[in-house]
């Protein structure tokens, strides 16, 4: 094959990736050890041969709302940013010290000037210096093929490109590492492609908002 | 030798011009920013509630109280706030209705958070300025103290606090016991330093378990049903004031100082983000030269924030 062939091919192929024609669905339900559906779980899909995306360029917003994180569970590529909009009558003190992105926006009202960048994958926990018990988290993929459960355990993730992946489960309260729920999939481009994951939680003792105000805290 | 609540007043004294410190580099955006309150409901059995020194004597009682507080706080520094709030408990009592009343008074509190995280230790000193409306005219007065306190959050599921408070009553003169003309009847004035500890545990995401104990030294009120003993415990310089008591059958009611150590342990159910149901268990053990008394209280009730 004359190198001429190999770039026009070449060029078919990431045109048909880029309109979706090679891509398919997966369709993913999470159940814990008592086989109750999970919600807030995190469904993604590893960069491997069949997938290497550049950057994610996208901006979410993680919102304040009732002295809460809203949503309390977000999810988005590596490299794309988040606002945190503040639509309390009160100022909060957002921070992480995850290792993942370590940051913090000192007391403010309103939306924040910039959006924070979160150019490496990992779990990133947020905290409010003001209410202790103002908890969210911000999972950032490595690939723009990710997911969150809702109420019913259930995940959809669209325009993956058909071939073999590794998808894994991320979620708050997973007993062990992520990389323990690894599985394959084969991801095809006609109909959708399905896949069970069964994790296994522990307990999180995230306060609730009375216990935590008990505790003799900044409240 | 200074004694542990000398230097528990000393580290108040300390702690105080810290958070007044700490406030000095005022943030620009300095404001009001926040309000906040809370209510509870609370049933109450208590028993030996005059503190008596007697078993045969003591006297049990069910109690109703009703607690509100509500307040603003200011936002000084970025770790410092100021906070102005009011409280409200109204009591009511099955049989000792002369003890039923209305407390009411005003905090100004100063907190100062050591850093960023919810772990981070947090400093906070309260001045308190309370009336006491009771139907017993004698159990009326006014009520002064200041608390300084630092609590830490220790893991996701363990807090701890040491506290150090000072506080003054000031309460009516009641009417001098018949053979005891010369003693003091300003027996609700009292002088007393608690010194207390304090923790709470979380079993689930949703229920607590506290526990605390504090130490209490200076003057407290006792009861008992005649005046000869107290009139034996005047010559002795045990008693340093006593009054006739309308709440429990004309009895005698005195003053002592000693030191009461209180230990108590609670249960609370979360049934959303603000309400709980709270069980609680309070026992004190009383001494006062050779009198020693004890109590305990019993209590549910349900509390709710705003």
């Amino acid at each position: 094959m004359t190198m001429q062939i190999r770039i026009w091919i070449g060029a078919c192929l990431s045109t048909l990736l880029a309109t979706g024609a090679l891509a398919g669905t997966l369709e993913v339900t999470v159940l814990n050890d008592q086989n109750e559906p999970v919600e807030n779980a995190v469904v993604y899909l590893l960069a491997g041969d069949h997938a290497k995306p550049g950057a994610g360029t996208e901006v979410i917003k993680v919102d304040q709302v009732e002295k809460k994180f809203v949503p309390h569970v977000s999810a988005m590529q590596a490299g794309s940013s988040v606002s945190f909009p503040n639509f309390d009558n009160i100022r909060h003190h957002v921070y992480s010290f995850s290792p993942a992105r370590k940051f913090e926006i000192p007391l403010y009202e309103g939306i924040p000037a910039d959006p924070i960048q979160f150019p490496e994958p990992g779990i990133v926990a947020l905290g409010c210096n003001i209410h202790d018990w103002m908890s969210g988290y911000i999972f950032v993929a490595e690939t723009p093929w990710f997911a969150i459960t809702g109420k019913d355990g259930a995940a959809r993730i669209e325009g993956v490109p058909a071939g073999p992946h590794q998808a894994e489960v991320w979620h708050e309260k997973l007993r062990g590492k992520p990389q323990k729920t690894r599985q394959q999939v084969q991801v095809t481009d006609s109909g959708a492609t399905t896949a069970a994951f069964s994790i296994r939680q522990k307990k999180v003792f995230s306060a609730f908002r009375g216990a935590a105000s008990r505790g003799g805290g900044y409240r | 030798m200074k004694t542990m609540m000398q230097k528990a007043r000393q580290a108040g004294l300390a702690g105080l011009v810290g958070i007044g410190l700490a406030t000095l580099p005022v943030v620009s955006q300095a404001e009001w920013v926040e309000w906040v309150g809370d209510a509870s409901a609370t049933a109450k059995y208590r028993y030996n509630l005059n503190f008596s020194d007697f078993d045969e004597t003591a006297q049990e009682d069910w109690v109703v109280e009703g607690r509100a507080s509500y307040g603003r706080f200011y936002q000084a520094a970025e770790n410092t706030r100021l906070g102005i709030m009011g409280h409200a408990t109204a009591l009511v009592h099955e049989r000792f209705d002369k003890l039923n009343g209305l407390i009411s008074g005003v905090d100004l509190v100063g907190i100062h958070k050591f850093g960023l995280g919810s772990g981070a230790p947090v400093l906070r000193a309260q001045a308190t300025a309370e009336n006491l409306d009771i139907r017993d005219e004698m159990r009326d007065g006014r009520r002064l103290a200041g608390t300084l306190s630092l609590s830490k959050r220790f893991t996701d599921r363990l807090d701890g606090s040491i506290s150090y408070t000072h506080s003054q009553r000031y309460g009516h003169r009641g009417n001098a016991v018949a053979g005891l003309g010369g003693a003091d009847t300003d027996v609700f004035n009292h002088r007393q330093e608690l010194l207390g500890l304090s923790g709470s545990f979380l079993l689930t995401e949703r229920s607590l378990l506290s526990f605390g104990y504090t130490r209490l030294e200076g003057e407290f009120a006792t009861q008992c049903p005649g005046a000869g003993i107290v009139g034996i415990l005047l010559l002795n310089n045990e008693i340093k004031g006593a009054a006739v008591d309308t709440v429990f059958d004309e009895t005698c009611t005195y003053k002592v100082e000693g030191d009461v150590n209180t230990y108590e342990v609670g249960y609370s159910y979360f049934l959303d983000e603000t309400t709980s149901i709270d069980l609680g268990y309070q026992f004190r053990d009383g001494k006062a030269g050779t009198l020693d008394y004890t109590s305990y209280d019993l209590s549910a009730g349900i509390s709710i924030l705003f």
